[in-house]
């Protein structure tokens, strides 16, 4: 896993919450990012949206940490076919 | 019953952001109409609107709450805030439970929604955005509105349509007048400058292609508008008491249905809601100096709403002063009654009456007083505030000069 996979992951928590990339820490559960579930959704539309991946609701585990979620991205990535568009393709 | 006084006005408009702005553009004759910026005029047979200038939403919420908010529900919280900052009001948690907010909106946040199809239809994404929801629904201004305030009484949106913040004001009035709250914070807001949304405008061919000119013969259709008008209502005997600034009363209130064409309005349905409006306030046609029309420079509107007044105001027609201000803030929809309801009273209150523009040759067909072009000075008691809404929906509100 690279820096910069990390870095691209913690600037998109940075945008998505209005707060500058340093406080966004990876080792913080991902339950404290955001203020509610609402939040939480957002993150996870954000992520998928660049990442081109759909994450499981499991993955969203307000336990876990944004390391363990990034981990995972780059797996979800390398494994999934593309998400379905309105378009069908 | 109590008597209702509107002791706090605020406005966002293509003519001013505050109400000493839009009532200094009311009384020079001053429009807001414009080519379109917020969104490419090359995309439709119309090039004109009338936007709300120098909006930036983080000069008025942090960025994580501008998020939340459609451009819609931010006009609704500047207004209110306005509004309630305008009328003085100190909350006690009592006042906060005792106080209701009602709002009009026709399209809601549809320019959020509209944004979110872009990205799932034309880019192709997989998702829209978590807050379109949120954002879209018509009744989120009123929401954001109770949280902004921390009001906790009853809270509501009413969508008729062009008439919806008209009806919004006239349950308002109701809800103060029986004692059913202390306080209201009552008005609209729309915000449709949105491709899709203008497009669908478009298709319906009611956009005029230059400006919007009510009740003249060269009428060539409506230009659309956007903004909002909230209006702080309470009991007059509690307003006088607590010293307030009354800027006038609501004394009535009246609707009715057209029960006929989706899109053409009838004069029978219109003069059924003004003469329920009288009847509410219990005013004699007699009474009103003053009518701020529907007036929407569409010659369905215009011809019809003319032969309504007629038929209410028969010979008094003469006598009477009628004016449409859209020609100056434009035709804002959801928030056209609020504006309007807002124009009415501080001509009651300035003794001014805000002309219509653009009204360069005076539809005899119409046979009204239109107060063309150039404000007029002239002490009106009473007045009342039209909208006829597409679908038959009519609303009116009477008002009052304060005494």
């Amino acid at each position: 896993m690279s820096e910069e996979w990390f870095e691209k992951v913690r600037s998109i928590v940075a945008s998505v919450y209005h707060v500058p990339v340093e406080t966004v820490s990876l080792d913080k559960p991902l339950g404290e990012l955001g203020a509610d579930s609402l939040d939480a959704a957002t993150l996870v539309f954000a992520l998928e949206d660049e990442f081109h991946v759909q994450i499981p609701d499991e993955c969203m585990d307000a336990t876990r940490s944004l390391r363990a979620l990034a981990e995972q991205l780059e797996s979800l990535q390398s494994e999934a076919p593309r998400v379905a568009t309105a378009d069908g393709s | 019953m109590e008597r209702v006084a509107v002791t706090g006005i605020g406005v966002v408009s293509a003519i001013g952001n505050t109400t000493a702005d839009f009532w200094s553009s009311l009384t020079h004759g001053t429009s807001g109409i414009a080519p379109l910026t917020l969104a490419d005029p090359a995309l439709f047979r119309f090039k004109r609107g009338a936007e709300v200038r120098g909006h930036e939403p983080l000069e008025h919420f942090d960025p994580r709450r501008a998020d939340l908010l459609d451009r819609f529900a931010q006009f609704a919280v500047i207004a209110a805030r306005a509004a309630v900052a305008d009328a003085g009001v100190e909350w006690t948690p009592q006042l906060r439970e005792r106080t209701a907010v009602v709002t009009g909106s026709c399209i809601g946040g549809q320019s959020s929604e509209d944004a979110g199809f872009f990205h799932l239809y034309h880019e192709r994404r997989a998702s829209v955005h978590p807050l379109t929801i949120p954002r879209t629904m018509a009744s989120a201004g009123a929401s954001h509105v109770t949280v902004e305030f921390g009001i906790t009484g009853p809270s509501f949106t009413v969508s008729t349509a062009c008439a919806s913040s008209t009806h919004a004001l006239g349950q308002a009035f109701w809800l103060v007048r029986s004692g059913v709250v202390d306080m209201a914070l009552a008005g609209g807001s729309e915000a449709p400058f949105s491709v899709g949304i203008l497009k669908a405008w478009d298709a319906l061919r009611v956009v005029s292609a230059d400006t919007c000119r009510p009740f003249s013969r060269n009428r060539s259709g409506m230009i659309l508008g956007e903004g909002a008008a909230m209006l702080v209502l309470e009991p007059r005997d509690a307003a006088r008491a607590r010293g307030a600034r009354i800027w006038g009363e609501v004394l009535g209130f009246g609707m009715s249905s057209d029960a006929g064409h989706i899109t053409q309005p009838s004069a029978e349905g219109g003069a059924r809601a003004m003469r329920q409006a009288l009847a509410d306030a219990r005013l004699a046609p007699e009474a009103i100096g003053y009518v701020n029309a529907h007036g929407t420079g569409t010659a369905a509107n215009d011809l019809t709403e003319a032969r309504a007044i007629r038929a209410v105001f028969g010979g008094h027609t003469d006598a009477l002063a009628v004016s449409s201000t859209k020609a100056m803030h434009g035709h804002a929809l959801g928030a056209a009654g609020a504006l309007e309801a807002a124009a009415t009273l501080l001509a009651l209150h300035h003794g001014v009456l805000p002309p219509t523009v653009n009204c360069t040759e005076p539809d005899p067909q119409c046979a009204l007083d239109v107060v063309p072009n150039e404000a007029r000075r002239a002490a009106i008691e009473y007045a009342l505030s039209n909208s006829f809404a597409f679908g038959g929906m009519n609303a009116v509100a009477a008002f009052g000069a304060a005494r």
